[in-house]
């Protein structure tokens, strides 16, 4: 709750009319202290004229404070009338580097739609003169572009701060301001007189009166209002505080002297001003008429050729692109299918949308980038023969007319997810077609979470770093927004000390405000005309890159459209397997090329083994394969989408899977949810179910589901759901429905809140499933090769990869200078050369750049190296990069053993010209011997320099100890009976404590014969918390669960006792002796 | 023959720390030394009662915290290191005129005071007690050639039991992590391993530096040592363990001080006739309790540090601190042959060419110096907290803040100690003010103060909060006097004199 404002309206009814100027919400960061909304709120409830949002430089909290209006509008007709003015506070600041000063300050005000644009590029000015999160104008800029103040309203704000003191100096220099503002906008500029209870108002009052009678610029009253009630006035000191790093305490005069900087009541302001500067703040709302309803979007016009409308040209294309995807002639069923959606595009006028993503792929493809395209109008059979996607709607059912209605008019939703290490590519072509000037990132809007909040409150409040740190650790178990008091307790701290109790309420306020704006991953605003004069464009930490002031939230209210350019890097990895199966010889080389619904796929899937597979590799989807048993494409889509946080908290798992089983029967409490929730077997899966039922089983209409869409978004964040509950409830019980099922379709929509996912996503998502699934399965090598090479990616590190892959009888070479390149390469194997066997490849060597790498392969091609000096003399080889290779076994072709080979490596001289003759200088050294390193050594050394060993596994070297000790092997544990007490020990790989069962950590631990699913619960955790956190070699002891749900029994181990035994594996590297 | 004697200290950022805490706390609590940047604190070094908890050296603070939530952290501080280095180095001087300081401790060169103290067994247990009674472990080991006396006693601090050089592992050499990671790579894991290695093939891969350094350690090369030069004042300063507000509880620690004092003067041959302990105190909120300092004067130079204790315990038993006190210095600036009688005076004072400082010195020297001030302004909204006295400097540039401008309204010279309600606060509420019946004019104002939530009158976050919900007005009553006056905001409201313009 924040703070209430003071009561008693009633005296404000008589006062003179009002519009508050001059306000800075919480988008001018660490300074305001009112979300947007709870300004306009409390402006209406004052009865204001109107209210000017003027953040700092910014516009970036102006869709919000649109928002709050048109939600308030739909019930009160004073809404309606309010005027919400657009404007923006600009100090001007001279001179240049660290001697700058400040100069006037001023707020600017948008008359209508062309003031707006003018004043968006002038704060794009401002921002990309100066750093990111920082802006610089000056008076020569604004007179340089005089233009841009045209329908600009400006007021000039004499006191630029409550610390500066009011004296002759001052006052002369304001009326040096004055005048000169009276010459550059006549008529169209102000004074504002902001009396809040200084130290003299009654002098500034009279003085500001005599500059504006001798310079000619009228006055107007004006608040500086900084929030939206008094109440906020501590959480206004305590952002002061954050913004000057220094604690509240210390600030001193840098905290406002007292609470006067809110919406005020229009009583106390009629005894404060003169009549004539409150009635002018109306006359100058009267002049602001712009609102953000205004701005509408213009799509790029290039996508169309010369003679062609973008629906000609759309039409054309696709069908172009048809002929290629249906070579033996289009079906029916598909031929209806683009004709409806192109008359649904059509209506929507969406043609330059599918254009402008279409022109995007193709320059991808051009290039031989792999994309997919996802979201809600992806998965079309236009996208389809446009080659946005590759899912075949002939497989899925049509699922468009889901996705884009008619009825609720959402903007079209298209995510092109593009190889990771070549979306530069991608993003440069957008920059470089269509021009900086009108394209630019989305911004993500940062807002603070519990546990940053506590970081900044606690050190604002004067705590020690120690106990802020301390503090933010109870932060883990926080619900999201409010402080649990017994982990207060619990750190050390008594909940009831006044400090502990206004640190939890600063908290509580904190959380949501917005901190800072950064890039968004990808998504583009690419404009008919100038970009900025939409909406400001600021510089991002990268070079080269800029970012509107608006985030993904905003531009959906307002219906702007964005094209996410996202790197995925299961597309890089597919792209590199197919390029090894074209060298190689003997299988598919594109996605299209994959044979469809292959039984032998889903059957690998069906058993869990899907390491490696794209989305379907974590525990937990493994878990879910043997249960879910996918036999076809939609599974696989299921698949995708239910292993997640809004289904697992929903509850819908365990319903879905006894009825997929047959065990619960299939049913519907009416029909409108029946064609929702049909196609999977009435539970709500995906995000756009839920919607969906409010829409068919409660009555709610397309625009308030959508309302709907967006509370559920921001439910973690802010809460806000409540209002839909009853609503929902009443709804869905009047059209049929019980009222449980209602309460558990609304708990439903709790969990999804943010990780909700979408079907269309899931759909695009499911074909990367099966494409990587098809490989796996049928090309292991290439898949192993193209997951190496694409590191980091995934769950699981190359060690497991390898190992996986050996397992599916892959051969896998070692790490050689005579053989390796730099990524890893198919090779025939031994066993049957026309099977590829992986060659490693010297990426895997740690600290060998990729440079060095691709000499040693290209000069190895004119010739093979005939010793270590050869080698890096000819590959022109650093001290460094030589010794790597050594510590990585890569040169025992060359020189022996490890210790052989780094013996010769450090006598190599490496700064020998290239073109010298090879020294004799060896034959001249003595020979010494070096005792080669034990197994266990070897092992140890491989993991350290290339994160994988070819060798036995570790554990195999301890396995005597273990049977002695009566330790089972992961096999064993595979082969227990259920509840048997076993102790085993292992590699830990794996700790996890899913968001969605704090309670439990699953442990994953490895051993030479496989993997062990440790489950430990919360009490078991605490009693051995240090070696649950610490063990690299844990052993557990506990009983065995073991479930047998569809083909493959699944089984746990459920911990007692854990022990760390991290220390036995030291004994690996100087005592292994022992065990040969 | 020369022979040195290596003294370590391990893990002296911990020693020092653990040295600060009171006896029973020393072995219970666990406490760790960090250091790194302050979002990435890491633990350095952590006492037994640390590690039992599971902490270990190389982990995240955070990490720590979380396996021991009652931990103390403490960063590192390099000049105190230093300090306590350099007073170890004086304290050693008196059994060796060639003293080195080492990073982490001292060599001695003790060839010519083996007889002096009886043989090897003798001056070690000497030397060991010594160091007991400073508050210190340490490690220590002698060998013919500094290098090697400090390898062994490395040795010793890693628990390793190598009684030859040939069988100390490689870390002892203290070459560069690199270098020691390349020969255990090779399989090479003692020095004798590498000191096997042929001269040639082992320079051409590890430099000519390394080979020289082994050569050292061997006495194939000569190695100067740069000996420590005691300094000429003695200065040494300890930090206490938390609350000492009893002045008997100084003495574990003050003979501490002294014993570092005797070894220094024992070095020089020199004895002291005054010595002057400093008890500084925790700033408590605006101000620290002045330092008090207790002068021990004697009558004939002294060294010893048991009789020089008796003294001290003798003057403290008398002393009443005003605080708990949180550091004690002991500082000797000048000493005099320890035989003769010396009957000289003290310096004469600089003269002083300011007269206000002579101003102050005599009132210093009047008064005392608790008891004069000097005002200054403070950066606060508060009109009462908006000054504070602090000592006078003495010293030109010795001024303890920059003072800030001063506030943009109105403030009188002279204001009230507490504000004074005014008459007919009761029913005369949101009406003009009276003082001494006679009603006040409001000339300027409202000026409205409202702030302080966040301050507590007392120590404990528990005590009442300081804040102010005031609007100051100046007033004028009918005969002329200008006021300054507010009305109290939160209940009870009501008028109030705050100040008076002169």
């Amino acid at each position: 709750m924040r703070p209430a404002g003071d009561s008693g309206m009633t005296a404000s009814a008589s006062a003179p009319a009002y519009a508050e100027l001059h306000c800075l919400s919480n988008f001018s960061f660490l300074r305001g202290a009112s979300h947007p909304h709870e300004l306009v709120r409390r402006a209406l409830a004052l009865e204001y004229r109107g209210l000017a949002i003027t953040d700092e430089c910014s516009f970036a909290g102006s869709v919000r404070a649109h928002l709050a209006l048109q939600e308030l509008s739909q019930d009160d007709a004073a809404a309606r009338d309010f005027r919400l003015i657009h404007g923006t506070e600009i100090q001007l600041t001279e001179g240049e580097g660290k001697a700058v000063a400040p100069d006037a300050k001023l707020v600017l005000l948008a008359a209508n739609r062309d003031g707006y644009g003018n004043l968006s590029q002038l704060v794009t000015l401002g921002r990309q003169q100066a750093a990111k999160g920082s802006y610089r104008l000056s008076r020569a800029d604004l007179e340089a572009h005089a233009a841009w103040l045209h329908n600009v309203l400006v007021l000039l704000l004499p006191q630029r701060h409550w610390r500066e003191p009011f004296d002759a100096a001052r006052v002369a220099a304001i009326e040096r301001e004055a005048r000169w503002l009276a010459e550059f906008k006549p008529g169209a500029s102000w004074m504002a007189c902001e009396l809040t209870r200084g130290p003299d108002d009654a002098h500034v009052l009279a003085t500001l009166q005599a500059i504006g009678a001798a310079t000619g610029l009228p006055l107007v009253a004006a608040g500086d209002a900084q929030m939206h009630v008094p109440g906020c006035k501590a959480l206004h000191d305590v952002l002061a505080a954050i913004r000057l790093k220094t604690p509240v305490a210390q600030c001193g005069r840098h905290l406002a002297p007292n609470a006067e900087r809110h919406l005020r009541q229009r009583h106390r302001l009629a005894r404060l001003y003169p009549i004539e500067l409150l009635l002018q703040t109306q006359a100058i709302a009267e002049r602001c008429v712009f609102s953000l309803a205004e701005l509408c979007y213009e799509y790029p016009e290039e996508v169309v050729p010369a003679g062609e409308t973008p629906a000609s040209w759309l039409r054309h294309e696709t069908y172009a692109g048809a002929r290629g995807r249906y070579p033996q002639g289009l079906p029916d069923k598909v031929r209806k299918s683009i004709e409806d959606e192109l008359a649904l595009i059509a209506d929507l006028g969406y043609e330059p949308y599918f254009l402008t993503v279409y022109d995007i792929v193709k320059f991808a493809r051009s290039q031989d980038i792999l994309c997919q395209g996802r979201g809600s109008a992806a998965n079309s059979s236009v996208c389809y023969c446009l080659g946005i996607t590759e899912v075949d709607t002939a497989l899925t059912e049509t699922l468009f007319e889901r996705f884009v209605s008619r009825e609720r008019r959402e903007p079209p939703d298209i995510d092109v997810d593009f190889e990771h290490e070549r979306r530069e590519e991608v993003m440069q072509y957008i920059y470089q077609r269509y021009g900086r000037e009108r394209t630019a990132l989305t911004a993500a809007l940062h807002t603070y979470h519990p546990r940053g909040a506590l970081r900044d409150v606690g050190k604002a409040l004067g705590l020690s770093l120690d106990q802020v740190d301390k503090l933010a650790k109870t932060m883990a178990w926080w619900d999201g927004r409010r402080p649990d008091p017994a982990r207060f307790e619990e750190a050390g701290f008594d909940p009831s000390n006044p400090v502990i109790v206004r640190l939890a309420g600063f908290v509580q306020q904190l959380v949501g405000f917005p901190r800072h704006l950064s890039q968004h991953s990808g998504g583009f605003v690419i404009a008919q005309g100038r970009l900025d004069r939409l909406v400001p464009i600021e510089n991002a930490a990268m070079v080269d890159r800029t970012v509107i002031q608006w985030d993904k939230d905003d531009l959906d209210a307002l219906g702007l459209l964005k094209v996410d350019v996202l790197a995925l890097g299961m597309l890089t990895c597919l792209r590199r397997a197919f390029d090894h199966i074209r060298c190689f010889g003997g299988g598919p080389t594109a996605m299209a090329e994959v044979p469809r619904e292959c039984p032998q796929v889903y059957d690998m899937l069906c058993h869990g083994d899907s390491l490696g597979v794209f989305q379907v590799e974590s525990r937990a989807q493994m878990n879910m394969l043997p249960r879910l048993a996918p036999r076809e494409f939609y599974d696989l889509v299921i698949q995708v989408a239910i292993v997640r946080p809004g289904p697992i908290q929903g509850g819908m798992v365990h319903p879905y899977l006894r009825r997929r089983q047959g065990i619960e029967p299939v049913d519907y409490p009416t029909k409108g949810v029946e064609s929702v929730l049909e196609r999977t077997l009435g539970v709500s899966i995906f995000q756009e179910q839920v919607m969906q039922l409010a829409v068919v089983a409660a009555g709610f209409t397309p625009g308030e589901s959508d309302r709907l869409r967006r509370a559920m978004a921001a439910w973690k964040r802010r809460g806000g759901l409540e209002p839909f509950h009853d609503k929902l409830v009443t709804g869905m019980v009047l059209h049929g429905c019980t009222s449980e099922y209602a309460e558990q379709i609304y708990k439903q929509m709790l969990g999804f809140g943010e990780y909700g996912f979408p079907e269309s996503h899931a759909a695009s998502f499911a074909l990367l499933v099966y494409q990587s699934a098809w490989l796996k399965r049928h090309q292991p090598a290439a898949f192993c090769a193209a997951l190496l090479d694409s590191q980091p990616l995934g769950f699981y590190p190359p060690a497991q990869l390898v190992r996986d892959a050996i397992e599916h009888g892959v051969e896998v070479r070692p790490i050689d200078v005579m053989a390796s390149d730099w990524h890893c390469t198919l090779e025939p194997s031994s066993a049957n050369p026309a099977v590829p066997a992986v060659r490693l490849g010297l990426k895997l060597v740690s600290g060998l750049s990729e440079e060095a790498g691709k000499r040693i392969a290209a000069a190895r091609c004119e010739r093979p190296y005939a010793d270590v000096q050869d080698l890096a003399r000819r590959a022109e080889l650093t001290r460094n990069a030589i010794n790597a290779l050594a510590a990585a076994d890569a040169l025992a072709a060359l020189a022996g053993h490890r210790r052989d080979a780094l013996w010769a490596t450090l006598g190599v001289d490496v700064d020998a010209p290239r073109t010298a003759p090879l020294a004799a200088h060896s034959a001249a050294e003595p020979q010494i011997e070096l005792l080669p390193p034990t197994e266990g050594q070897d092992i140890i050394a491989d993991y350290q320099n290339t994160s994988l060993t070819l060798r036995r596994h570790p554990l195999a070297l301890l396995r005597e100890r273990f049977n002695a000790r009566g330790y089972l092997s992961a096999a064993g544990i595979r082969d227990a009976r259920d509840k048997q007490r076993v102790r085993t020990t292992g590699l830990v790989t794996c700790r996890q404590r899913p968001g969605t069962a704090s309670n439990v950590t699953f442990v994953t631990i490895e051993d030479e014969t496989g993997t062990v699913n440790v489950v430990v619960w919360e009490n078991t955790g605490k009693k051995y918390r240090r070696a649950l956190l610490r063990s690299r070699l844990m052993t557990v002891y506990g009983h065995v669960e073991r479930v047998i749900t569809g083909v493959t029994p699944i089984v746990h181990l459920i911990a007692a006792r854990l022990e760390d035994h991290s220390t036995l594996l030291g004994t690996l590297a100087v005592s292994s002796r022992d065990f040969h | 023959m020369a022979l040195w004697l290596a003294l370590l200290l391990p893990a002296l950022p911990l020693q020092l720390a653990q040295r600060a805490l009171p006896q029973p706390l020393q072995a219970a609590l666990p406490l760790a030394i960090v250091e790194g940047p302050p979002q990435r604190l890491q633990v350095s070094y952590c006492n037994a009662a640390a590690r039992a908890a599971g902490i270990a050296p190389g982990i995240k603070l955070a990490a720590a915290q979380a396996l021991a939530c009652e931990l103390v952290a403490l960063e590192c501080n390099a000049t105190r290191e230093r300090a306590a280095l350099a007073e170890l180095a004086c304290w050693a001087g008196q059994f060796s005129s060639q003293v080195v300081l080492q990073p982490d401790g001292v060599l001695l060169e003790i060839g010519g005071s083996l007889r002096l103290y009886g043989g090897h067994a003798a001056l070690h247990g000497t030397i060991a007690a010594g160091l007991a009674e400073l508050g210190y472990e340490g490690a220590l080991a002698e060998a013919a050639r500094p290098r090697a006396a400090r390898m062994l006693a490395l040795a010793q601090m890693h628990g390793v039991a190598a009684r030859t050089l040939q069988t100390l592992p490689l870390a002892v050499l203290e070459w560069d992590d690199a270098t020691v990671q390349t020969l255990h790579a090779l399989g090479l894991t003692t020095l004798g391993d590498v000191l096997r290695l042929p001269r040639e093939s082992f320079a051409q891969r590890f430099g000519a530096e390394q080979l020289h350094d082994l050569d050292r350690i061997c006495g194939r090369r000569s190695d100067p040592q740069p000996f420590f030069e005691p300094p000429a004042r003695f200065a040494a300063r300890l930090e206490l363990p938390a609350d000492l507000t009893e002045a008997a509880q100084l003495m574990i620690p003050a003979q501490r001080l002294l014993a570092a004092l005797e070894g220094w003067l024992r070095a020089r041959d020199a004895g002291t006739t005054q010595i002057d302990f400093v008890l500084g105190y925790s700033p408590n909120r605006n101000h620290a309790p002045p330092p008090t300092t207790i002068r021990i004067a004697l009558a004939a130079p002294e060294r010893d540090a048991r009789r020089l204790a008796a003294l001290l315990a003798e003057r403290l038993s008398r002393e009443r601190l005003p605080a708990a006190a949180v550091t004690l210095a002991l500082n000797v600036d000048c000493t005099q042959p320890f035989a003769a009688i010396n009957a000289s005076l003290l310096p004469q004072p600089a003269s002083l060419n300011v007269d206000w400082l002579q101003l102050a010195e005599t009132l210093h020297a009047r008064l005392g110096s608790e008891r004069v001030f000097q005002l200054q302004t403070v950066d606060n909204h508060r009109p009462e907290h908006a000054w504070r006295a602090v000592p006078l400097a003495l010293q030109i540039g010795e001024r303890a803040s920059p003072p800030c401008a001063a506030a943009a309204g109105p403030r009188p010279l002279l204001l009230l100690p507490s504000p004074q309600p005014l008459a007919g606060n009761e029913e005369s509420q949101g009406e003009t003010p009276t003082y001494a019946s006679e009603p006040l004019a409001l000339m300027i104002g409202p000026e409205r103060i409202e702030t302080g939530w966040w301050d507590h009158a007392g120590p404990a976050s528990g005590s009442p909060v300081r804040a102010v919900h005031r609007d100051y007005f100046v007033a004028r009553s009918r005969r002329g006097q200008l006021l300054w006056i507010y009305r109290e905001l939160a209940a009870p409201r009501g008028w109030f004199l705050h100040g008076l313009f002169a």
